[in-house]
């Protein structure tokens, strides 16, 4: 083998591709060693067992618009430093992922557990996965029908990295696979909601007081009981066929918001949900389309009769995302929340502030475009609402610096004709961002 | 991002055409240029039936900064110079590790392309787009690594030497791509395609791709080491590939939203050779 390979090599510089000797020449062999790292024969494995990896990030996110209720000019001054190492072998996966954070809005120090999971494989066709994880399964692009895994709302409007939009679950999950379909089976024993907005940095509108408030106070919710019954299950059956992939989904929980009221208590609290759907992506018209449909059963709420609580809704969303020329790609969804037995609901709020519509319509586009081999990446996320008549804009310059550094820079817009409506309550969050990111 | 593994699998295809060049030497002047990209586009992309190999690339740009992407790459044939299935594991950067990337290629329709990034658990998927796009930030093109299909081309055999066909390419379609034609120089004796230039309108070469290093891996002849240049920017990534194995016995399970999610360890060990 050895002669072989002397053999290509020789017929290659001396009579095959001259280009190829000069090169060789002019850059030398060195070209070749220096990567930063040993990069030996044959180990156990491609890569190291613990490695640590982590990175330092700072955001700052200045508010655009004078709120009436809130002074604090900073939505986010933060400062975080990540550690986090992964292992698989002998059949079983570790993953940790951990925070430490400094507030500088709240002048608070923080630590958090982002992952911190087990995974084996107990079966061939099965795998479980134990601990604190991310979770995500759906088709929509920021667009949630049927995960209903928490995310952190407060991040997403702050100017923070994507990834935090997602919050971890204290879960069980079990994954089985199949000929005839494959299965995901997630149970959180706690429930675990959104971090929703609750007055503090980033005001919201309280249908109780009628206008857009901030802390103090902040929004207070009741949780649901923390016995074993209490917990979220959440279902996922899919298969991909001929690369169309087919997904039923099904969710038995609460609201991940505080959307209803207790009168007795005088308290918001997490109604029960529950939830079907189904949906379905593939390849189409030169790129990907979806179409995604979750009926939410508000079960406390079923008939609409009880003004205090949500009403069954469904929920359709239909998306395609192509590229429209060489790096530039674009995404349109349209969503729709239709609010079933409306006039019940319309008959005990006669405010429209006091109720949601009947028909929620949602319009969205991603616009990106990938320059100087994706190091500077220019984007804008769109959503607007012709029902609602509100919009939220997100423009974001992403600038890559060798693999250590990242900037962004960008905005989150908001605002509406109403005070009352899902992005028109939020336009004085409205804020500038920039983020620096050192990756180690 | 988008899958490296394509290119490596191409260019060790490549080499596998300078061998079997080599060996058909005597005859070779008779061949058709049809039957001579037929062949170096087999051994580009597809020796043996699958394979697994670890790559590195170092991107340096204009000004000489670098940067590194490491990663493993699994591949499936369904059919022999048809359709493929690629799994692509990243190691580094370390703010992509986990990241997984999924490929169904198809000649006759829109490849099938997933991406799974670990920070959302998100299996996205990725529409086909265009093929003469950075790959992973390098200065490989995503078609540089799965391959460019031989029908999108026409093919004009315009040298023999002693050692190579040197093969002018010209699109059918010019609107489709940045180039106005690109030379190939395929070993007579492998088949191997060891060097590819691109030429704009105004015919001037601004693109190169070499083929730097061939071994012999489990009986294929495998280019180990390859450079892209942009000779726009004085930008080029170099690539290597080491743990190259052929005929693994790859189930086609492993290409699967499975794998995306829960990297398929014995798949991704190196082997012991």
């Amino acid at each position: 083998m050895a002669h072989n390979i002397r053999r290509y090599s020789k017929r290659r510089c001396c009579a095959l591709v001259p280009l190829t000797c000069l090169i060789i020449s002019a850059h030398g062999q060195d070209q070749w060693e220096d990567w930063g790292d040993e990069w030996d024969e044959p180990a156990a494995a491609s890569e190291p067992r613990f490695p640590i990896n982590g990175f330092v990030e700072a955001t700052g996110s200045y508010r655009t618009r004078d709120s009436d209720v809130l002074a604090e000019e900073w939505v986010a001054q933060d400062l975080r430093g990540r550690i986090q190492t992964f292992y698989q072998g002998s059949g079983v996966m570790l993953s940790y992922k951990g925070e430490v954070f400094y507030d500088g809005v709240d002048h608070e120090l923080h630590a958090s557990n982002r992952e911190a999971f087990v995974g084996f494989t107990p079966h061939s066709a099965v795998d479980v996965r134990v601990g604190r994880q991310i979770l995500t399964w759906g088709t929509g692009d920021l667009v949630f029908l049927n995960d209903f895994f928490p995310k952190n709302w407060v991040a997403f409007f702050s100017g923070f990295d994507q990834q935090y939009l997602k919050a971890p679950s204290d879960a069980l999950k079990v994954s089985g696979y199949s000929q005839w379909f494959n299965l995901d089976l997630v149970w959180s024993p706690e429930f675990d909601p959104d971090n929703f907005i609750t007055g503090n940095k980033l005001v919201y509108f309280s249908p109780l007081a009628g206008e857009v408030v901030a802390a103090p106070p902040e929004l207070q919710a009741e949780g649901p009981g923390t016995n074993l019954q209490d917990g979220e299950l959440a279902l996922r059956l899919y298969k991909t066929i001929r690369g169309i992939e087919l997904a039923a989904y099904a969710y038995h929980g609460y609201y991940k918001t505080p959307e209803g009221f207790d009168p007795q208590r005088g308290t918001l609290y997490f109604p029960e949900l529950s939830s079907l759907g189904a949906s379905i992506r593939g390849n189409a018209l030169g790129g990907i389309s979806n179409l995604e449909y979750a009926y939410w059963d508000s079960r406390e709420n079923s008939d609409g009769e009880n003004p205090l609580l949500p009403n069954p809704e469904s929920r359709f969303l239909v998306g395609y995302e192509r590229e429209l020329v060489r790096n530039l790609t674009a995404s349109f969804q349209y969503y729709v929340e239709y609010t079933h037995d409306y006039d019940n609901l319309k008959a005990r709020r006669p405010d429209p502030a006091q109720r949601p519509r009947k028909v929620r319509q949602l319009l969205t586009t991603r616009w990106t475009l990938s320059t100087q081999q994706s190091n500077l990446v220019y984007s804008a996320f769109v959503f607007y609402s012709p029902s609602d008549e509100d919009y939220y804009l997100i423009p974001n310059i992403l600038y890559r610096l060798g693999d250590q550094w990242q900037f962004n820079a960008g905005a989150n817009l908001l605002g509406g004709e109403h005070d009352y409506t899902q992005f028109g309550q939020l336009e004085t969050n409205s804020n500038l961002y920039a983020r620096a990111k050192f990756i180690f | 991002m988008k899958p490296l593994p394509l290119l490596i699998t191409a260019f060790r295809g490549l080499t596998f055409l300078l061998l079997a060049g080599l060996a058909l030497q005597g005859k070779a002047q008779e061949l058709d240029v049809n039957t001579i990209v037929t062949r170096a586009n087999h051994v580009a992309f597809y020796q043996g039936e699958d394979g697994r190999a670890e790559t590195r690339m170092k991107i340096v740009d204009g000004n000489g900064r670098e940067q590194l992407r490491q990663f493993t790459i699994l591949r499936k044939n369904v059919e022999d110079n048809g359709d493929q299935m690629f799994y692509v594991f990243f190691q580094r950067p370390s703010d992509v590790r986990r990241t997984a990337f999924l490929v169904k290629k198809h000649l006759d329709q829109d490849d099938d392309r997933w991406l799974y990034l670990p920070s959302l658990d998100l299996v996205k998927r990725i529409s086909a787009g265009d093929k003469r796009t950075s790959f992973v930030g390098s200065d490989f093109y995503y078609e540089d690594v799965s391959g460019r299909g031989l029908q999108e081309d026409r093919h004009e055999l315009v040298a023999t030497t002693d050692t190579h066909y040197k093969v002018k390419n010209t699109p059918l379609n010019p609107d489709a791509v940045e180039f106005e034609y690109y030379l190939v120089w395929i070993n007579k004796d492998t088949f191997m395609p060891e060097k590819t230039e691109y030429y704009d309108a105004q015919g001037k070469m601004y693109r190169s791709i070499e083929s730097l290093q061939v071994e012999d891996i489990d009986g294929f002849p495998t280019t180990t080491r390859m450079k892209v240049s942009d000779h726009r920017t004085a930008g080029y990534t170099l690539s290597e590939m080491r743990f190259i194995k052929y005929n693994i016995g790859l189930p086609d399970e492993v290409f699967s939203e499975r794998s995306l999610r829960t990297p398929p360890q014995q798949w991704l060990e190196r082997p012991s050779r």
